[in-house]
């Protein structure tokens, strides 16, 4: 449906720059909740709720089918809830866990992308890239590659 | 922008011409309306957009709602040509029925269940038939408006191309919030125009896309729904003017149409009913078809049948050139015109034959219906532009009322096109005559004025009045040569005899001997081998080789042999334009160097004015001259006596020599005589001469010393001199 290869390379060189290989689960689940929500906040400001709902949706939709984990996303109140990947970030593989959250982002940018014509990609990008919790990701970035 | 415009994809839509009107189909992603009364063809628009785009990795849903139930579309889709049963289902389109549940679930629920469906199979495609159901059943505008909204944008958010269909009117469009919402309008309206019911469809909006906004009719047929929309697709090419010429190969039409017709060239050929437009047009396709160049007509007024007959008449099998392939005749009853289908009709035969001549009989009645003569010009338009992009050169009838000074029916056609040419009849006398004129024709220095026409067997016959031949013009080298008159004792009045190439007029009495003199000047160049042509117009042959073997100038061996041919033209042949051209033809077939025309008096046929009758003298003689032959043309005078006139009519300054033959009296007896009253570019003997007619013919007898002249203003005989 859509090309993702160059929202895939960015999003895993985000990664690679905000995660490190010693950041635990929890980090980068906080990672992907910061990463999310600040683009959530960025494109709502153009596109609008009701939009960006419809957007998600489908966005959650395709996103778990591909991994069940990601069955339970949802946006409530401007917040990501993703229960089940909470619960289970803990047990489940480290590269698991990367690439689903890799897999939400990218199609989140992809279909944003390609329903604006990419008019607000470079926006996201440069939102993507503000969201740094610090610990060094290097490791969770070469998973992610791999 | 353009980079972004293009990763837009389209979807095609199937539908003949729709694709132009928008531009390039449909934006992918776009929800749009399909709006228009029951009955209208948006079902059928909608489902061949579907079965067009649907396949295994393209699929389609498409919703029935509360309108016709899904059985029914089912039953109905058969008919047409577009419906594939393979791609029913997983072929690619999936029919649900949503009726039960909007009935006892409401709104909401069906919205949910569409997206359901969206999310499961993924559709490139949504169609909901009808979405107008949905408005209905809201409780409120603002609940229609919010929930249109909803399912517009998780519809969006898929990337599905979405039609909603409804019985919209244009009225709803300003009130309706459900068009401010979606991305595009498609109106389908139906009304009476020109004379007929007929379907229109129009694009009031479609975001991103620089689409046509006229309404452009269109039908539904086997195809489906087929859309006329020449506005869009008949552009006219950004060509100059050609270099390539057309020749018609219809009689002498060509010497009047200078160069040629240009490639791409369309031209009006204009008259009231009976000025022979039809045979024109089909011999202007014959005669292209015999030198290869392929043509087609369409035909409003007569049958195949009938033209074909009427070809037949003429002599012409027109039949082995459409069994060879080179004609194909279209013809279209009246009342079965629509004008826009039948226009894109002639482009496809026109493009797909690969024509070189196009002949429309008539534009008149093509365009019957119209009222707006704005109309009728685009219409025209039109045409001329099927013509100037293919190349080709098209003829296109007309009838004008009769009485009017119009050129065209409408008033606006000559406009357009690049060439009128004008069929016109008149009477004169007991006999109506034909004339043809090239009244426009654009880039081409054409013959002016009218020229006589008559259709016969072989076809048309066009008698041009004067040539276009620029050599014919031009000055030429004086001739010194000089030939001998044949008539002893003369040659030496003209300084030694008749210029080579040079034009004489006998001027004479009745019954004075100018045919006897004529008929020597002709056996005069026989015996020097030189191809003679008498044309009698008074006396037939026999008589005439009677005359001249009474009077020992034989000119029989000599036409028995062809060198001396006469030609004896009845009264019918005796229109100024028949006259050149039956005279150019054959002293271009018998390689003439003497002429004689006996006489110009009979030239002065039924409703000739003078001027006219000049003029084809004047062309005459530039003829005879470009030719290389030297002539003689006799002329009868009013009067028995020398006067002081020579010719009587202004004749002279045509005339490089004259001869004035008049009686006198001497004594009691008439007695003939003969003057040299000019001879142009050498001397001559200006005096008066008595002549006889014996055997051999005329001669010389004697310079006239004392003859009493009865109307003679000259008072006293001048002596016979040598002028220097």
């Amino acid at each position: 449906m859509h090309d993702g290869h160059k929202h895939r390379a960015f999003v895993a060189a985000w990664l690679d720059q905000a995660a490190t290989k010693h950041a635990s689960a929890e980090d980068v689940l906080r990672l992907f909740e910061s990463g999310f929500t600040a683009l959530w906040t960025r494109t709502e400001q153009t596109l609008g709720e009701v939009t960006l709902m419809a957007i998600v949706d489908r966005v959650f939709h395709i996103s778990a089918e591909q991994y069940p984990l990601l069955c339970d996303l949802r946006m409530e109140g401007r917040k990501l809830h993703f229960d089940t990947l909470r619960a289970r970030a803990a047990t489940i593989e480290r590269m698991q866990l990367v690439n689903s959250i890799l897999f939400v982002m990218v199609e989140f940018l992809a279909v944003l992308g390609k329903l604006t014509a990419d008019i607000l990609t470079p926006a996201l990008q440069a939102e993507l890239m503000k969201q740094t919790p610090g610990q060094g990701g290097a490791e969770l970035a070469k998973d992610a590659k791999s | 922008m353009t980079r972004r415009s293009e990763d837009v994809g389209r979807i095609e839509t199937g539908v003949r011409n729709l694709d132009e009107i928008l531009m390039g189909g449909i934006p992918k992603g776009s929800v749009l309306v399909i709006a228009g009364p029951p009955g209208g063809g948006k079902t059928i628009l909608a489902q061949q957009i579907c079965f067009h785009s649907a396949s295994a990795e393209q699929r389609v849903l498409y919703f029935s709602t509360l309108s016709e139930p899904t059985a029914k579309t089912l039953r109905y889709l058969e008919k047409f040509n577009f419906f594939d049963p393979a791609k029913l289902d997983a072929g690619g389109v999936q029919f649900l029925d949503l009726g039960e549940m909007l009935r006892s679930q409401g709104l909401e629920t069906t919205a949910a269940y569409i997206m359901e469906r969206v999310k499961e199979v993924r559709p490139a495609i949504v169609v909901i038939d009808s979405f107008r159901v949905f408005d209905d059943l809201a409780k409120s505008a603002a609940e229609s408006r919010a929930f249109s909204y909803q399912l517009s944008v998780n519809l969006m958010a898929w990337e599905v191309t979405t039609f909603l269909l409804g019985e919209y009117s244009k009225q709803d469009v300003t009130t309706n919030p459900l068009f401010s919402i979606v991305d595009g309008l498609i109106l389908i309206t139906q009304s009476e125009r020109s004379g007929e019911q007929q379907r229109f469809i129009q694009v009031i909006k479609l975001r991103g896309t620089a689409h046509s906004r006229d309404e452009h009719s269109f039908v539904i047929n086997d195809a489906g729904a087929d859309v006329f929309a020449p506005r869009v697709t008949l552009q006219r090419e950004d060509r100059g003017p050609s270099t390539r010429r057309c020749k018609t190969d219809v009689s002498k039409l060509d010497d009047l149409l200078g160069d040629g017709i240009p490639l791409g060239s369309s031209l009006l050929i204009a008259g009231v009913a009976g000025t022979g437009k039809t045979v024109l047009l089909l011999e202007f396709l014959y005669r292209g078809a015999l030198k290869g160049e392929k043509g087609i007509m369409f035909s409003f007024e007569e049958t195949k049948e009938r033209l074909l007959a009427s070809a037949a008449g003429l002599g012409w099998d027109l039949k082995r050139e459409i069994a060879r392939g080179m004609i194909e005749i279209i013809f279209i009853a009246q009342p079965n015109i629509m004008i826009e289908q039948h226009l894109l009709m002639m482009r496809e035969k026109v493009e797909s034959m690969n024509v070189a001549r196009v002949a429309i009989d008539s534009i008149s009645v093509f365009m019957h219906k119209l009222k707006d003569p704005q109309i009728a010009r685009e219409k025209v338009f039109q045409l001329a532009s099927i013509i100037q992009n293919s190349q080709a050169v098209g003829f296109f009838a007309t009838d004008i009322p009769y009485g009017s000074q119009l050129l065209s029916r409408f008033g606006v056609e000559e406009t357009v096109v690049d060439g009128v040419v004008l069929l016109t009849s008149t009477e004169e006398g007991v006999d109506r005559q034909r004339y043809i004129e090239i009244y426009k024709l654009r880039n081409t220095a054409h013959l002016k004025g009218r020229h006589n026409m008559i259709v016969g067997a072989g076809g048309i016959t066009i008698f041009p009045r004067y040539s276009v031949d620029e050599d014919l013009g031009k000055p030429t080298a004086r001739k010194t040569r000089r030939v001998s008159s044949g008539v002893p004792g003369l040659d030496t009045l003209l300084g030694g005899g008749l210029i080579d190439q040079s034009l004489t007029l006998v001027s004479g009495s009745a019954g004075i001997g100018k045919t006897t003199l004529a008929l020597q000047f002709i056996a005069e160049g026989a015996r020097h081998n030189e191809p003679g042509l008498y044309v009698a117009l008074e006396e037939g042959p026999t008589t005439l080789q009677k005359t001249a073997e009474d009077l020992g100038v034989s000119i029989r061996q000599a036409a028995d042999s062809g060198l001396v041919e006469i030609m004896y033209l009845t009264g019918e042949h005796l229109r100024a334009s028949h006259f050149l051209t039956l005279l150019d033809d054959k002293i271009a077939a018998q390689k003439t160097r003497r002429l004689v025309l006996d006489s110009v008096s009979h030239l002065s046929w039924d409703g000739g004015v003078p001027a006219e009758l000049r003029q084809l003298l004047y062309a005459m003689a530039v003829r005879f001259k470009a030719r290389g032959v030297t002539s003689m043309l006799t002329l009868e005078a009013e009067t028995m006596y020398a006067g002081d006139t020579v010719t009587e009519r202004g004749y002279s300054p045509i005339a490089d020599n004259i001869l004035l033959l008049r009686y006198a009296r001497d004594g009691g007896e008439l007695a003939s005589t003969i003057c040299v009253v000019k001879t142009r570019g050498s001397a001559h003997d200006r005096g008066t001469h008595r002549f006889s007619i014996s055997k051999g013919g005329v001669q010389i007898v004697e310079p006239v010393t004392s003859v009493k002249l009865t109307k003679a203003t000259v008072k006293k005989p001048a002596p016979a001199r040598r002028r220097a």
